[in-house]
């Protein structure tokens, strides 16, 4: 076990970064040892890694200011971190630096259900808001399949989605307003609970900012009340094709469901053998289809889904005939991830594209072909209703040519999405994983005035660098961010 | 040739351009950054004196040309058309195929969709359905440097690049001229009801309590001192928009929880007249009065705001009650007067704007409200992004 506290070390020489950072938030709020600091060397899964030179912990708005503050007279790059389980390097630290974990700043300031907010400090998980509003009726929209660890403020930083997103929106439609400590150590409060401030919605642009404008230190949510009721079906189909025309078919008779989920036949191994959920192992796909809100018409409409779902080819529309059986339901859509090492390959990589819905057949039929040329295994688990694809590349990284083939069958499916009028990320973020795809889906204008945007706010490009932006100025450059192992990339 | 010219706020005589494609109003930019003068984007002109007075020389360019439906896949429940579009236009593209935008903009036969998303506007259904913000998924402007210049793209669910679409939504032009959008947009829904009851002053927050409270779950709350019954202070209206059993139920609901509810005078409409009630709400928030302040609250305070306007002689609200914003509309100057020394002397949550009032008493009233601690940070990012100062110069934050 790795002690937090480390006594004072001017004696056994740290630097003076170390020792400011003592300084100013206590020795008890710093890391420095390698041991200590490889835990925050990289992110969720996909990443570069880098480490740290200090990992600090401020537990107020005031410790952060401190910290940045410092940071700008020693001229140390920053960064702003909260559980790590983003999936495109937004985490890492470019070039090394001091890393702001904001676990320790966790309370839950306070819920008002009668203006319908509730105010959170960044390193709050996302489920304990959830769980703090049951008694109320209304809960925390955004539910990212990462929710039991998520934070918040990460949540902030990558404008993060989750299976609910079809009907209820993401993260920025639920933040109202945010705390940002700028690199220069101002402290700016953006929005609130009081709508439609005049000027600009500066909320809106820092939320999905990966991290560049500056720290965020407290947020102001937006709480939405719970739905009366569900109706929660499995679709199961032959064929990929059925299910993705399914969800056309939903949509067009004019159903907004409260989420569409895909899971294709391989995907569905791995889960049965985890949750022995009683998945038919032979269907093509399934779909999880869901419909909430007040229970008058409900039922109507969960009829209507179930008639589609049969007319495009379903062989069998289950029911979740109880809340337990819903929640069991849920509970092996969200923990799909962690069910992947089933299926026997020692490494995976996950995508993240966007098409239009109705270029899902397209798309899923460009992924089977992607996995035969390049010899790939690949599994989904998706959010069909938004066109958010998740396909997941099997392989074992100890052999060169299978990385390799990962890498070009990812790229391919990333192209492909763009071709289709798509984008290379739903909701995992460009981090330092899609930097090279920026170029492809912005024109250089594009970027300059992104990159104006950040310099009103990071001027020195001092916080989270090497972000979001081809690096050097030129937009058809390569990042300079090298990818050797999906999963493993040496930043420079 | 006769030069169309045209005001804002006794600014001018402006020439007015009316480009014809994305590349002449590049070209209009260039020429006005070149010569040191203002662009002035003007839509349907129906809210052309919200703002501050124009502080440079310039022209006015009209967007109304640029008025075409790019891609409409319906079935991805997207659109994406030009700024210069009228909302009726959009609103007709969409209901061809059943489906709709459920922001309400006032004059849409003359409202663009550009000069729309500049202001922000909405109306009643902000309640249910939210704002611009949760709508532009996409967005193209020229700036600064005569570029075309986009963000997001046509996916509903993308964070690739900055958000610009939240910036430019009410952003009062002033970073730009919006060029083209990229809108979610909703199926309509099957059928509409809106509930209208009366109540006294006294009562009004016990009531908000009530709505805020319900079982069904409305998609507008709006209030209006604009009332014709005896003995009333304040009408109170109340829509549901969803499925024909969700909205039965819920008028059947209601009407239940008011039984024992100090109101009266309990009406319900339902199908083209809630659609057309909807609508009149909707334009009660236009800023046909002299004299206009829009004022944005905590939910919870609406009652007492209300209350307060009510004490001031001539003056005729409308609130969203259940938003926390409410526009008072008057004739007389020295109600407006003392309602903007309450809200700029108050240190409650909250700010205010005069959406409008004679020019010549913009210059001594704080028209945009009362800088919070993001100001700064906000003109920064004007001079950033702006830094000639090109466009709709001086309407947002004065002498730039």
């Amino acid at each position: 076990m790795t002690s937090l506290y480390e006594p004072p070390a001017s004696a056994h020489g740290a630097t003076p970064l170390v020792a400011r950072m003592r300084a100013v938030v206590g020795a008890e709020n710093v890391l420095t040892s390698p041991a200590d600091i490889t835990a925050y060397e990289c992110d969720g899964f996909t990443i570069a890694k880098t480490k740290p030179d200090v990992v600090v912990f401020p537990r107020s708005t005031e410790d952060i200011v401190a910290i940045v503050k410092a940071c700008a007279e020693l001229d140390v790059k920053f960064l702003a971190r909260g559980a790590g389980t983003s999936l495109a390097g937004g985490c890492v630290l470019v070039g090394g630096g001091v890393m702001i974990a904001l676990a320790r700043m966790k309370r839950i300031l306070e819920v008002n259900i009668r203006d319908r907010y509730a105010i959170v400090e960044p390193g709050v998980v996302n489920v304990w808001l959830t769980n703090a509003l049951k008694p109320f009726g209304y809960h925390y929209a955004p539910d990212p399949s990462s929710q039991g660890a998520c934070t918040i403020g990460g949540n902030v930083a990558t404008n993060s989605g989750g299976p609910h997103t079809l009907k209820y929106g993401v993260t920025v439609n639920h933040i109202i307003g945010v705390e940002l400590v700028l690199p220069d150590g101002r402290v700016v409060t953006c929005g609130g609970p009081c709508e439609d401030s005049p000027g600009f919605d500066l909320t809106g642009c820092i939320v999905g900012s990966e991290g560049t404008f500056g720290v965020v230190s407290k947020v102001w949510v937006r709480l939405t009340r719970n739905p009366e009721a569900y109706r929660t079906l499995l679709g199961v189909f032959n064929t990929v094709d059925d299910a993705t025309n399914t969800i056309s078919e939903i949509i067009g008779a004019g159903i907004v469901p409260g989420a569409l989920e895909l899971l294709d036949q391989t995907m569905l191994g791995a889960v049965e053998a985890a949750f022995k959920f009683g998945f038919p192992l032979d269907a093509g796909a399934v779909l999880i289809m869901e419909v909430d809100g007040l229970e008058a018409g409900l039922q109507e409409e969960a009829e209507r889904v179930e008639a589609i779902a049969k007319r495009c080819g379903a062989r069998e529309v289950r029911k979740a005939n109880t809340d337990a059986e819903r929640m069991a339901l849920w509970k092996a859509r969200k923990q799909a991830f962690g069910t992947i090492g089933r299926l026997g390959y020692p490494s995976y990589c996950t995508q993240d594209g966007v098409v239009p819905r109705t270029k899902l057949p397209l798309i899923m039929r460009h992924i089977q072909e992607v996995s035969k040329k390049h010899r790939v295994a690949v599994c989904n688990v998706f959010h069909a209703g938004d066109g958010n694809i998740h396909p997941i590349l099997m392989f074992d990284e100890r052999d060169p040519d299978q990385v390799q083939r990962v890498l070009d069958a990812s790229h391919d499916i990333l192209d492909e999405c763009i071709r289709l009028g798509g984008s290379v990320t739903g909701e995992h973020g460009i981090g330092v994983e899609k930097l090279d795809f920026m170029a492809k889906l912005f024109a250089p204008e594009d970027l300059a005035f992104m990159k104006r945007l950040r310099h009103a706010f990071n001027p020195d490009n001092r916080c989270s660098p090497g972000k979001l932006f081809p690096t050097a100025g030129g937009c058809t450059e390569h990042s300079g961010v090298h990818q050797t192992k999906p999963g493993r990339r040496a930043a420079v | 040739m006769n030069q169309e010219s045209l005001l804002i706020d006794d600014v001018g005589p402006l020439p007015v351009h009316r480009p014809s494609s994305v590349a002449v109003l590049c070209g209009l930019v260039r020429e006005a950054v070149a010569t040191a003068r203002g662009i002035y984007p003007v839509g349907g002109r129906t809210m052309l004196d919200v703002g501050l007075p124009p502080i440079k020389p310039g022209l006015a360019v009209d967007m109304t040309a640029l008025n075409q439906v790019i891609d409409y896949p319906a079935r991805d429940m997207t659109i994406t058309v030009q700024a210069g579009i009228t909302m009726a236009k959009l609103q007709d593209t969409l209901a061809k195929e059943g489906q709709w935008l459920p922001v309400d903009v006032p004059n849409l036969e003359q409202a663009t969709l550009g000069g729309a998303l500049a202001l922000n506007i909405s109306g009643p259904r902000r309640f249910g359905y939210g704002t611009f913000r949760d709508y532009v998924i996409g967005i193209s402007f020229v700036t600064d440097d005569g570029d075309e210049v986009k963000a997001g793209g046509r996916v509903v669910k993308n964070v690739a690049g900055y958000d610009l679409m939240k910036l430019q939504v009410g952003a009062v032009g002033t970073l730009g001229a919006i060029t083209q959008a990229t809108l979610k947009v909703k199926p309509k829904p099957e059928a509409s009801a809106v509930i209208r009851l009366h109540c006294a002053a006294a009562e009004l927050g016990k009531v908000l309590d009530l709505l805020h409270a319900t079982r069904a779950r409305p998609i507008a709350v709006d209030v209006s001192s604009d009332t014709s019954v005896l003995g009333a202070d304040w009408s109170v209206w109340v829509a549901f928009e969803e499925k024909a059993a969700t909205v039965e139920w819920q008028i059947a609901t209601l009407l239940e929880e008011l039984k024992h509810a100090p109101v009266t005078d309990v009406t319900a409409e339902r199908g083209t007249d809630a659609e057309s009630r909807l609508k009149a709400l909707s334009a009660a928030t236009a800023p046909t009065w002299p004299f206009e302040l829009k004022a944005n609250f905590r939910p919870s305070q609406t009652a007492a705001v209300c209350r307060f306007f009510q004490d001031l002689p001539g003056i005729v609200v409308h609130a969203h009650a259940l938003n926390g914003i409410l526009y008072g509309h008057t004739n007389s100057g020295e109600s407006l007067k003392r309602a903007v020394d309450l809200f700029s002397g108050s240190s409650a949550e909250g700010n205010f704007a005069i959406r409008r009032c004679p020019v010549a008493v913009k210059k001594s009233l704080p028209v945009w409200g009362r800088p919070g601690n993001d100001r700064d940070l906000m003109r920064h990012v004007k001079q950033t992004l702006d830094p000639k100062n090109v466009f709709n110069p001086g309407r947002l934050f004065g002498d730039l």
